[in-house]
């Protein structure tokens, strides 16, 4: 791997650890438990878009490693949702990537194919049924969030950063 | 990218919004076609995937558990449920409050525990 893709990589890296870190911050919107923005997506979408799926797959792999050693989630069942979360929005977003679908249609659907994936895993580990009432309204919900990450890569973009090279 | 971001709409090209419509249609359809939960006096409370139990809502209790990842806290009281106390971090089930009538569950996810409505009288005896 070329230096520069591994300075850009690492970067973008450190960028969507502080946004995923941020998020836990920020209070839990309600009705539907565990609703969040997903902001990290910005860098994943970003990185897919700029860069490449591989990049995007290490991105999102190391970011989840990263933040569950800084708080101390490694391996407990949140992990687990999330690591399957983000594996499906990869592959959702790598799948749209070269279709017709703009920056603001990859980041929803990614958004969507997320939040499937996370109540997939959180099935597996539970087991009830139950838990699939809240995914129409995650669903919904992944259409206004996923634009608004995809409208904030689509202003970077435009901004030309220093990270294009 | 494509380049067939020429045919946009506001900000959405043509697939993005056939790709809304499609979520938007799909999110309907699964809350329409999804049963009721049906409301009697008994909470179904499962921890774990192993251990489930029903819990009586017609007598005011409190009752403490273990979970795999630490311990619960679950308040009967006026035939209403709610998770009072949880170790868990994000303390989404304990902000729920008491388990809705319109509302499926109430789930912890770092617990591995779902409250949920018993299902109606059809399905009884069903197990998993």
């Amino acid at each position: 791997m070329k230096n520069s893709i591994l300075t850009k990589l690492s970067m973008l890296l450190a960028l969507s650890l502080i946004l995923a870190y941020l998020e836990t911050l920020l209070p839990p919107f309600w009705p539907v438990p565990g609703m969040k923005l997903g902001l990290a997506n910005i860098i994943v979408l970003y990185t897919l878009v700029e860069m490449g799926k591989k990049e995007a797959l290490m991105i999102t792999m190391l970011r989840l490693l990263s933040i569950s050693l800084l708080l101390g989630t490694l391996l407990t069942p949140s992990f687990m949702i999330g690591f399957f979360g983000a594996l499906f929005s990869w592959v959702g977003m790598s799948w749209a990537r070269n279709r017709s679908l703009s920056i603001l249609g990859i980041s929803i659907l990614g958004a969507a194919t997320h939040n499937t994936g996370q109540l997939l895993a959180a099935y597996l580990l539970i087991g009830s049924t139950s838990l699939f009432n809240f995914l129409p309204f995650l669903w919904l919900a992944s259409i206004p969030f996923g634009s608004v990450t995809g409208l904030i890569v689509l202003l970077l973009q435009k901004r030309k950063l220093p990270l294009h090279s | 990218m494509n380049n067939n971001t020429s045919k946009t709409i506001g900000i959405f090209n043509r697939s993005d919004l056939i790709l809304i419509i499609v979520i938007i249609v799909s999110s309907i359809l699964f809350i329409t076609l999804s049963p009721n939960p049906s409301h009697s006096h008994q909470a179904k409370v499962t921890i774990g995937k192993e251990e489930s139990f029903l819990i009586d809502l017609s007598i005011d209790q409190i009752k403490h558990y273990d979970t795999p990842h630490g311990e619960i806290t679950l308040e009967v009281i006026n035939g209403q449920i709610r998770m009072q106390k949880s170790s868990c971090p994000d303390q989404l089930c304990v902000r729920q409050g008491f388990l809705q009538e319109h509302e499926a569950s109430i789930v912890c996810i770092p617990n591995e525990t779902v409250i949920e409505w018993v299902s109606s009288p059809q399905y009884d005896g069903v197990s998993r």
